[in-house]
């Protein structure tokens, strides 16, 4: 196998039909990074759009990259391309998971794992080095994450790393997916194509290492890295509460550089741990900057704190790990960890409140605590609060409303008596009854779509002016991942791209930061161009550079997912450095890759990858547009805006100072440069064959015009001519 | 049954083959350690330590005792045990076969002799690199001393007032008056406050902070709030959370905090500073020379929020 630098040259095929397993070089897909871009091209190459998200040979695709496992800061990612079976157009799509497992695949020795087949029965995936091997997992098929993941590592050894899915999975809920011990998990419905394949989980123990072509480069920019640009969690650069050294700080005291004097973690083992100051350009008190806890729930999360824990190479440890002492009075588990959503909004199942349990305040930690270690156990995915959005509509709805869509012995046979009580077992018996497909309610673990049709709710349902039960930006089944009300038209742009929520954090890290508008917006027009960068709810109208931005922000965020790097860290725009202006440097990625891969690279070259990656996501999506929504008119079909976007907050025009709605025509504007920019036909949005020649995408480009989609924006171009 | 299902009270029949039994045991089990004083309570990093010794010391523990179901912990201590007890003996021999040293340090051989009697490494990459000696710290002079104390202050946090100086120093203002003149002392720099002058270090405080602890010193309590509002809404901008001075360094309690907007309220000069209440029942205080109400409403309030 071709070994390079940063690659470990070779993928494991796993075929659970035939139970054969192979490897192959991976020289080829280097041109595509790895990961994600190299997912895309095996999808696309292998499994055509026309199969069934659920049918044998459609694969899994599990990929990391050069950079995974490296030592590089914040690298611990893998990246899982699969099938949506829930979103519309039932198009490509990720899942994304931290923790320890993605390095240990390349300590193993591989790129990437290909699944395809389905097993008779459950299986799961042992691989240790070179010695691979499926077994036996019926002992666990029907367990929980935890001790399905507990049982998986008896059975193997504490050296390996592993991940489950749960009954959500096995239960083929499309809202699922793949969990470690530690709460770090792949969603998306990762949990169903695995459940679907009879693949339990995966266990993995590698003992070999990363090759470096530069290992003393890659410390002289590490130490770089850590001393000059890195700030707290999202790379914010200024702390949430003043701090000595300091100029400035978030007004509001919440942001993700939580770590603060009198921020304590209480139940530290030894004592209550003060997390301080910590001077930016002191590297060993990076760890105690991401006071995740604090940040979600304020002081109370100090009383439960015992650590903060996070991924493989990554100084920002941006999972609490809480004690939650209250929860054994319910016979919960107390022991929780979790960051990002799991752990936000499992209060919105209370319709009538929630009380404190030991401390002023506490309620919403506790009940969102035992929200995130009941769906991470039930392996259940929340599609980025739409499970939780949905399920706060109905259970909001008067009795006489909720019986239209339910029947009255599903909702008397729901435990009310908990829900009144403010119980956690309340939300657990929720999860619960997703997990299992249990009841009519159970649909909105299925999709935001499946939903609306099973109760008849018409499209418009999704333009209610409601941002509390309803956040979808698009008609699509997913919901708003820093969109418009924290990046003007640049939010709006980049959630456009993909087939669930975008996942880009490219200016959420900036805007959330808690630095001056002033300082972050020099740092970013001197990166980006003038007018890039709008004030907190003072919008400009759309200008050449946010489009640029925009498509940096989708080109970037593919590049994290393939090499892998985090995309809540990276790239390092901002820095907390008042020497340096509190300006980052967006170099260091391509810099650490060319001394990873002892191949040269260029932030240009990146994004130029990223965006081969992005036609291809795009070309795919057009095809299975084309295959289930009966066309592949991307623009009418798939960035369709719902009205809600416009229209929200009637006292305010657009662009008005104090308001996120967006102009209709400024955005359609907006979508014109975009698609200009990336060279997509403006009627269809589709990716010319000029565009996907130049990206050595010729074979779309057939496939394209071999399916008539071509022609489709001739049509559309000809209807828009009349 | 699966974790977080269990009601109070709920019994389910035990099956020591399951393995989700034998976990459920275990949580019991945690439960009830955390009733026990801290001392009691399994100490996970001590186990951490154990676990990583008896791998140095080339034990065979590898989880096969998890496999079989027995007790890891009690397993990881019997093997500590047999090893302990097997140093120990081979450490008797030694000491047997060397009575002189045994007698000279019965404790073992010290680590630095051990060191110092060790051959010389071959292939030192830095062997031909001449030893270097720290220099000579030069004398400072006693202005250069007095920066230091103010240095030192600065890195604690505390901006350091005249008065204190001239407390404590019989010629304070004179070495203060050296000090732009030192290239030494260039980083002590000072803010005059309506009490007195704070001097600080600028290598070790920010200007901002400096001017937050020279408000602090001040203990003008109208005036503090009140300029801290207004560079928050001028410099973000951003309306203040109430609250934002019940936080460090400020640490004001919630009735000092209304008692100050308050007295605020009742004098002109805290005319531009206003308070608004955002959508989540938060109170603010911003400036009406920097930003309108309702602007100041508008980035106050929390909208729906994603991570």
């Amino acid at each position: 196998m071709a070994e390079t630098y940063g690659w470990a040259g070779k993928i494991l095929r796993v075929n659970l039909t035939t139970g054969e397993i192979t490897t192959e070089d991976d020289t080829k897909y280097h041109e595509y990074i790895g990961g994600m871009g190299m997912g895309y091209r095996i999808m696309y190459d292998e499994a055509p759009m026309d199969l069934d998200p659920y049918d044998e040979k459609t694969p899994i695709i599990f990929g990391v990259g050069p950079l995974t496992g490296s030592g590089v800061p914040c690298s611990g990612r893998m990246n899982v391309t699969f099938r949506s079976t829930w979103s519309k157009g039932k198009s490509i799509i990720d899942g994304h998971i931290g923790g320890h497992i993605g390095p240990m695949l390349k300590y193993a020795g591989y790129d990437g794992i290909v699944i395809t087949g389905i097993s008779s029965t459950p299986v799961y995936l042992r691989i240790e080095d070179d010695q691979v091997s499926l077994e036996d997992a019926s002992a666990i098929w029907g367990k929980g994450t935890f001790a399905s993941n507990k049982w998986l590592i008896e059975q193997t050894g504490r050296e390996f790393e592993s991940a489950s899915i749960g009954p959500a999975g096995e239960h083929l809920v499309d809202y699922s997916t793949m969990n470690t011990s530690f709460g770090n998990s792949a969603g998306a419905g990762l949990g169903a194509a695995m459940g679907n394949k009879k693949l339990k989980g995966i266990a993995v123990r590698g003992t070999g290492s990363v090759k470096v072509a530069d290992p003393q480069k890659v410390l002289e920019l590490s130490n770089y890295m850590l001393g000059n640009l890195i700030g707290g969690n999202n790379n914010h650069n200024v702390p949430a509460q003043p701090q000595s050294w300091a100029e400035y700080s978030a007004t509001s005291g919440k942001n993700r550089w939580s770590g603060a004097p009198g921020r304590m973690w209480k139940k530290a083992p030894g004592g209550p741990i003060d997390t301080g100051e910590q001077p930016y350009n002191d590297i060993n008190k990076i760890a105690l900057r991401c006071f995740k806890g604090y940040f979600d729930f304020g002081a109370p999360a100090a009383e439960y704190t015992v650590k903060n824990g996070g991924c493989s190479s990554c100084p920002i440890r941006c999972y609490t790990e809480y004690d939650i002492d209250p929860l054994a009075d319910y016979d919960l588990p107390t022991h929780n960890s979790n960051t990002c959503m799991p752990v936000l909004y499992g209060d919105r199942v209370y319709p009538y409140g929630l009380h404190d349990f030991k401390y002023e305040g506490d309620a919403k930690l506790v009940i969102n605590l035992a929200w995130a270690h009941a769906v991470d156990d039930m392996g259940v995915w929340d599609n980025y609060g739409n499970l939780n959005r949905d399920l706060q509509w109905f259970l909001n709805l008067p009795r006489e409303e909720a019986l239209k869509y339910v029947s009255a012995e599903e909702y008397d046979s729901l435990p009310w008596e908990w829900c009144k009580a403010g119980d956690p077992r309340w939300e657990v018996e929720l999860i619960r009854r997703m997990a299992y497909g249990e009841g009519d309610l159970s649909v909105i673990a299925k999709g935001t779509l499946a939903m609306m049709e099973k109760f008849g709710l018409p499209k418009s349902w999704l333009d209610r002016d409601d941002g509390t039960t309803n956040s979808n930006l698009m008609y699509n089944g997913y919901p708003n991942h820093h969109g418009p009300a924290e990046a003007w038209q640049v939010g709006m742009l980049y959630n456009l791209v993909y087939n669930r929520d975008c996942m880009v954090h490219e200016i959420v890290c900036e805007t959330g930061s808690g630095a001056p508008f002033e300082v972050t917006k020099k740092v970013m027009e001197d990166f980006f161009g003038e007018g890039c960068y709008d004030r907190a709810k003072a919008y400009t109208p759309i200008n050449e550079n946010k489009v640029k931005l925009a498509a940096y922000c989708v080109n970037d965020k593919n590049f994290h997912d393939s090499a892998t790097l985090c995309n809540w860290m990276w790239p390092m725009t901002q820095s907390p450095s008042k020497e340096r202006n509190y300006k980052g440097d967006l170099d260091l990625q391509a810099d650490f890759m060319t001394a990873v891969t002892g191949e040269t690279y260029t932030q240009a070259s990146l994004q130029e990858t990223g965006e081969k990656i992005t036609q291809m996501l795009r070309a795919m999506t057009a095809i299975s547009f084309q295959l289930n929504c009966g066309s592949a008119n991307l623009r009418q079909e798939h960035d369709a805006i719902c009205d809600w976007v416009f229209d929200k907050e009637p006292d305010f025009q657009a662009f008005e100072e104090g308001t996120t709605k967006l102009d209709r025509d400024d955005m359609k504007k907006a979508i014109d440069m975009f698609y200009t920019h990336y060279g997509w036909d403006l009627n269809t949005g589709v990716p010319t064959r000029e565009t996907l020649e130049k990206f050595g995408l010729s074979d779309m480009a057939d496939d394209l015009e071999a399916r008539g989609i071509y022609s489709q924006s001739t049509a559309a171009a000809e209807t828009t001519a009349e | 049954m699966l974790f977080g299902r269990r009601k109070p009270g709920y019994t389910t029949t035990v099956d020591g083959s399951d393995p989700e039994q034998i976990i459920l045991d275990l949580q019991k089990a945690e439960m009830a350690a955390k009733k026990k004083p801290k001392s009691e309570v399994f100490d996970m990093d001590a186990a951490s330590e154990t676990a990583r010794r008896l791998k140095e010391t080339g034990s065979v523990f590898d989880g096969s005792a998890a496999k079989t179901g027995e007790d890891v912990i009690a397993a990881v201590e019997k093997e500590t045990a047999a090893l302990a007890a097997k140093q120990a003996a081979a450490s008797d021999a030694a000491a047997a076969s060397t009575p002189e040293a045994a007698a000279e340090n019965p404790a073992g051989q010290d680590l630095l002799d051990f060191l110092a009697a060790a051959p010389e490494a071959t292939n030192d990459p830095f062997a031909d690199q001449p030893t270097v000696t720290a220099p000579e710290l030069p004398q400072l002079t006693p202005a250069q001393e007095l920066a230091g104390y103010i240095r030192s202050r600065s890195a604690s946090a505390l901006v350091t007032p005249h008065a204190l100086l001239v407390s404590e120093v019989e010629n304070a203002d004179e070495l203060l008056a050296q000090m732009p003149e030192d290239p030494q002392c260039q980083d002590i720099v000072s803010r005059k406050g309506a009490k007195d002058i704070y001097y600080y270090s600028n290598a070790n405080m920010s200007d901002n902070y400096a001017m937050i602890a020279q408000l602090i010193e001040d203990k003008d309590l109208c005036t503090m709030v009140s300029e801290m509002v207004r560079f928050n809404a001028r410099i973000y901008p951003s309306a203040t959370p109430m609250r934002y001075f019940r936080r460090s360094p400020y640490n004001l309690s919630q009735e000092e905090v209304e008692q100050t907007w308050q007295a605020m309220q009742a004098r002109p000069e805290y005319a531009d500073i206003e308070e608004l209440t955002n959508n989540q029942n938060e109170r603010f205080l911003f400036s009406t020379k920097y930003l309108t109400r309702r602007y100041a409403k508008a980035i106050s309030d929390v909208d729906d929020y994603c991570d």
